[in-house]
């Protein structure tokens, strides 16, 4: 187990280097490069020579390379072309409210999309079986901006029952009144991102738990006369549930693109809508820090899911004959 | 002293809904069963044996329902029983052993749980107590250091390890009928006959009535009181095993036990006096092996450490022209990989395979390639052997188009005639594969075998997967075609009986090592080696047949 | 095991091809008839389209911010043009991403797949990138490219191919494993046919229903991809797109005024997508029956 577990840290640490590598070359690769688009039309020798050497251009590739990963380890991710001020800080402030958005969607997608997927396994062709695999199919093709867009317009705009954007009211004193004003501007994008994801998840668990309800071992079990649920939870379920995980995992990395669009529709303040808005004020460094920040958020989140997945699998735990 | 019915099945029906209309799986079947008996259904597939005894147990599959007749069990009529009386009965007084140790128990639950279960759903042990008795039940089921095995998952175990798992829980509520599934099919021979003798041991001792699913009459024979004949849903004859075997009444019976290798193979000698002779005059060598070598680097998942696996150790043989070579070793002998090493599938890791003048173990590219065509494959798994996505003819006229021979009417030609020479109607041609039976299929495997004229074939397991009936058939076919062409064959099986029937020299392996060599009738009638004996021991059907 | 079937009843039976007999499953019932004329509608649209729609310029003549009526059906945008004329031109531009994107895609995605799943130091070399690739989230990778490379019609269709085709190689990998430790790959081995030849003619068909579901699935999904590219403002300037005319919409500010110019590209991505993705599905379902017989 010790090795599984080791090898995927290595490949966790191998995506994130080259995300930070793909990051770091695609910035230097620019026509004009960094230089040109930070003076920005001015032409001043001096203070060109000045920007060259803080960020080391005139050195070789190599060692721009290093320093650039040096610098991005210890957290200093450079300086904003339109704030001035550091990456990092700027990421600091938006990356919990990112998180908010899409830690919540997926706990949703997974509280709701896995007794769903379970139930219309059981009842096939039931209602909800029906429901289920119609949304399966149709959540894929829904445009989150376009769910976003419906939602507001429902409900903010005519029943005025959510604000439109932001993601929380500046006039909140209390903790109290704090926190339910994070939950009212929570819930619209919440249930935009949500709603796209939970049809199809659902839809992958029911197919593997009818897939696992056909098989040998389960008829076995009825034939030692086990209760119906027992044998959908204890045999069923147990089994389909390592797949769940691991799709878990893959989910995310698809919760936090729609998070892009979401929170760019609800102005919501997290890491999305800022590379939103740095792409229309090509503003790179942020870009480029957004883009490396979210790139090991999604891998240490799949880290984790495979972490788990190897704590419940027992053929992972424990090595198998064979 | 005469027991007590325990089970009584009259005049059974079992009809399932399909695609095509309504089929009747099972029709008029009846039998009983006393106490402490075995009976023995044997028949083909499709013979709705298995059927049955998902009637009796209430576990037909979704569109399938039982439409007449009476389940007769402990006083009450089965057919027709609500869920919840037949969860009562189903473990704790029909016990089940199913046919693949593989695949019928939770991958996810550890045996103790599962083991347990059985027990804690009908009562027979508290939460308190259930440990205890499941490690009673896996000793009971010849498992040893059954503390540790509590916590162990299905993946850490054998196959026969698994099967004595499932065994176990069959019997863990102590039955009073148990329904064993072709409990052993899917295990090495000698692994067999040690399950099945405990198997019987434990039901004698406790008095249980065993209803014994089979395809191979010898082992029915061997095993039961009575015996069961099915074909097509209908009883074809049922009696005493003694009976059914040396006198049987029915067309079909008698096919059937004339074609059962383990008693087929019986009467070759005096049948046909060419196999199994030591042949004084000197026949050309078609095939020479020296020294064959293939090691395996494995990572053993129990220690963790990297294990070199010897699959083929220091083996050489030779096989005559118009003669076949059988190899013959349980899992793990090496016989299958000594196949692809000739065949060139894998390349041996030292040795020497010499077939028409050249080394086929270290020849490449154009050699390789024209060498290939005198020398053709037949697969074990008609069902996979053969890509269901091409039609017929296009499979027999592969291995001319791949070697530039002929143009499509001489291809098209050489086909239809193939077909007719495997016995097929040339009106297959423009078929395709799905619409076959697995003989059939096993057919075309030799048909395209035979399109590049080879003059050795390789078959490795060529009727395993086929029904006693349609296996004669298929050897016969293979030795009319060996005496036509001279073909060699180089004839890789697990089953003792079937070789007998058309091998001339034997091979048997053990562990990738060659045990013993020897004629074919001398092999059988005095083998030397102790794991020669015991194999043949091994042969279910033999003892009653000796006697 | 299987029914054998008389020879009989086989000689009275016709020669049907499995194609045909896909066909024919495929257009029984009414969702077959459906997705594939929806597919045809817009491909119509697409293509057709704009011969009879002038080209949306700069500003139009209408009133701006107008709701649907009878003379402009889908409304008009803040600039008073008609949002109709925009979905038209946009139309050709989904399906250009479509079959663009979703080729470059399944191309590599398959040639990739299969050789990984026939010769496994390809497959060492290959693995590596296709987890790594996958690991990474899409949208933020493809917004980066883009941005840095410039929006053009082409880029995106290679920005979006070039990040679809580890999953489709991941997918046909697994499923070309199974097939290639078949006995009849081996057969064809032991026979002599090339690798090349193995992979062509034994391997590419089995996986070939797997590999047109994801086709469809993979190229659906690049008119989403390019959606969400064109609404945050990486799309081709000079062309239409329905991710587009959700720009502007959001760039305007009025997405929630004006419901229509978001509604109805929506509902276009929506038909689009969920007709391929169905289509592609009811084929493949009605492929594999063959292999159980009649």
């Amino acid at each position: 187990m010790i090795r599984i577990v080791l090898i995927r840290i290595g490949r966790a640490l191998l995506a994130v280097w080259i995300a930070i590598t793909a990051a770091f070359l695609i910035l230097r690769l620019l026509p004009g490069g960094p230089v040109a688009l930070m003076l920005d039309g001015v032409h001043d020798p001096q203070i060109e020579a000045q920007l060259i050497a803080q960020y080391g251009l005139d050195q070789p590739l190599i060692t721009q390379y290093f320093l650039f990963l040096w610098q991005t380890a210890q957290g200093n991710l450079g300086t904003s072309f339109y704030s001035l001020t550091p990456v990092a800080d700027i990421l600091l402030t938006r990356l919990p409210w990112t998180l908010l958005l899409a830690g919540s969607a997926l706990t949703v997608t997974l509280l709701i999309g896995i007794p769903l997927g379970v139930y219309g396994s059981v009842k096939k062709d039931g209602w909800a079986d029906q429901f289920l695999r119609f949304f399966g199919m149709a959540g894929q093709a829904l445009f989150v901006p376009a769910v976003a867009v419906v939602l507001l317009i429902i409900f903010a705009l005519n029943l005025g029952w959510a604000p439109i954007g932001g993601a929380i009211d500046s006039q909140a004193v209390s903790a109290g009144d704090q926190f339910l004003s994070v939950l009212r501007h929570l819930a619209l994008p919440l249930i935009s991102l949500a709603f796209v994801q939970l049809g199809p998840y659902a839809l992958t668990v029911r197919t593997n738990m009818l897939q696992i309800l056909g098989s040998d071992f389960i008829r076995s079990a009825k034939s030692r006369g086990i209760p119906v649920r027992t044998i959908i939870w204890k045999h069923g379920v147990r089994n389909a549930i390592i797949p769940a995980v691991t799709l878990a995992g893959i989910q995310l990395g698809a919760l936090v693109s729609g998070a892009v669009l979401t929170e760019t529709v609800f102005a919501y303040p997290g890491v999305g809508r800022l590379i939103y808005e740095s792409v229309l004020r090509q503003d790179y460094p942020v870009l480029q820090g957004a883009f490396i920040l979210l790139a090991v958020t999604v891998v240490l989140a799949n880290l984790t899911t495979d972490f788990v997945v190897v704590a419940i699998d027992p053929k992972l735990r424990t090595g198998s004959r064979s | 002293m005469d027991q007590p019915t325990v089970l009584d099945v009259r005049n059974l029906s079992v009809d399932f809904e399909t695609e095509i209309g309504i089929v009747n799986a099972v029709s008029d079947v009846s039998f009983s069963l006393k106490k402490g008996e075995t009976l023995a259904i044997v028949g083909e597939s499709g013979s709705g044996k298995t059927t049955t005894i998902n009637a009796v147990l209430g576990l037909l599959t979704g569109n399938g329902r039982v439409t007449s007749g009476n389940i007769l069990f402990q006083g009450k009529n089965l057919a027709g029983l609500p869920e919840k009386e037949y969860r009562k009965i189903r473990g704790a007084h029909l016990g089940l052993v199913p046919q693949d140790p593989m695949s019928n128990l939770n991958p996810v639950l550890t045996i103790g749980d599962q083991v347990g279960e059985a027990l804690l759903v009908h009562d027979r042990a508290t939460k308190a107590n259930v440990a205890d008795k499941v490690v009673s039940i896996l000793e009971m089921a010849g498992l040893g250091s059954s503390s540790t095995r509590l916590k162990q998952y299905p993946h850490q175990f054998s196959g026969g390890m698994r099967q004595r798992v499932l065994i176990g829980i069959g019997l863990a509520c102590n039955p009073e009928v148990l329904i064993a599934d072709e409990p052993t099919s899917a295990l090495d021979v000698t692994v067999q006959k040690q399950i099945l003798d405990h198997l019987a041991t434990l039901t004698t001792e406790r008095g249980t009535a065993m209803i014994l699913i089979t395809h191979d009459l010898g082992l029915a024979a061997e095993r039961s009181e009575k015996i069961i004949v099915m074909r097509n849903g209908r009883i074809v004859e049922q009696g005493q095993s003694a009976e059914i075997l040396n006198n049987p009444q029915h067309e079909y019976t008698k096919r059937l036990v004339s074609a059962a290798p383990s008693i087929a193979s019986t009467r070759y000698d005096t049948r046909s006096p060419q196999v199994g002779k030591a042949r004084p005059t000197e026949h050309t060598k078609i095939l020479t092996v020296e020294r064959l070598e293939k090691t395996y680097q494995v990572r053993d998942s129990n220690t963790r450490r990297k294990r070199r696996f010897h699959a083929v150790n220091d083996v050489s043989f030779e096989i005559e022209q118009g003669k076949t070579l059988a190899i013959v070793g349980e899992s793990g002998s090496g016989k299958s990989t000594i196949a692809r090493l000739i065949l060139r599938l894998e390349e041996p890791d030292s040795g020497t395979i010499s077939f028409r003048g050249r080394n086929m173990a270290t020849i490449r590219g154009r050699e390789l390639k024209e060498l290939r065509s005198h020398m053709q494959p037949v697969f074990q798994d008609p069902y996979s052997s053969l890509n269901p996505m091409a039609s017929i003819g296009e499979l027999i006229e592969e291995p001319l188009k791949v070697h530039g021979i002929g143009n499509k009417q001489t291809r098209k030609r050489t086909a239809v005639d193939l077909l007719g020479q495997v016995s097929l109607d040339e009106s297959l041609y423009d078929r395709f594969i799905s619409e076959l039976s697995g003989g059939q299929r096993q057919r075309i495997a030799i048909a395209r075998g035979l399109a590049l004229e080879p003059e050795l074939m390789i078959c490795d397991e060529p009727v395993s997967a086929l029904d006693v009936i349609v296996q004669a058939q298929i050897l016969e076919l293979l030795k009319r075609l060996q005496s036509e062409r001279k073909l060699s064959y180089l004839f890789i099986s697990h089953d003792l009986a079937v070789v007998r029937m058309v091998a001339h020299e034997v091979l048997v392996m053990q562990q990738g090592t060659v045990i013993e060599r020897a004629h074919a009738a001398q092999l059988f009638e005095n083998p030397q080696e102790e794991y020669t004996k015991k194999l043949l021991a091994s042969i279910p059907g033999r003892e009653i047949l000796a006697g | 095991m299987t029914n054998t079937m008389s020879l009989r009843t086989m000689a009275k039976m016709k020669s049907v091809s499995p194609s045909a007999r896909t066909w024919r499953r495929f257009f029984k019932g009414p969702i077959g008839w459906v997705s594939v004329a929806t597919v045809v509608g817009i491909v119509l649209l697409g293509v057709f389209g704009p011969l009879f729609v002038t080209y949306p310029g700069s500003y139009g003549s209408a009133p701006p911010l107008a709701p649907p009526s009878v003379e402009y059906w889908f409304g008009t945008d803040s600039l008073g043009r008609s949002v109709f004329d925009q979905v038209v031109w946009g139309t050709r531009t989904s399906l250009i991403v479509v079959l663009a994107a979703g080729t470059v895609a399944t191309l590599l995605g398959a040639v990739i797949g299969i050789a990984s799943a026939y010769s496994r130091h390809i497959d060492a070399f290959f693995a590596v990138i296709i987890d790594v690739m996958l690991a990474l989230p899409v949208l933020p990778l493809m917004i980066v490219v883009t941005a840095l490379l410039g929006s053009s019609l082409t880029t995106m269709v290679l920005v979006l191919g070039f990040f679809s085709w580890p999953e489709i190689a991941r997918i046909i990998r697994s499923n070309a494993l199974t097939i290639v430790h078949q006995p009849y790959v081996e057969g064809a081995r032991a026979i002599g046919a090339s690798p090349v030849r193995i992979m062509w003619k034994e391997v590419l068909p089995m996986v070939s229903p797997l590999l047109i579901v994801n086709a469809l699935l993979t190229g659906s999904r690049a008119v989403i991809g390019e959606a969400g590219l064109s609404f945050l403002g990486l799309g081709d300037p000079n062309t239409w797109s329905w991710g587009k005319i959700l720009y502007e919409a959001q760039r305007d500010a009025v997405m929630v005024v004006a419901w229509w110019q978001t509604l109805f590209p929506s509902l276009l991505i929506l038909l689009l997508v969920l007709s391929a993705t169905t289509i592609g599905v009811r084929y493949n379902d009605s492929r594999m029956q063959k292999f159980t017989g009649v």
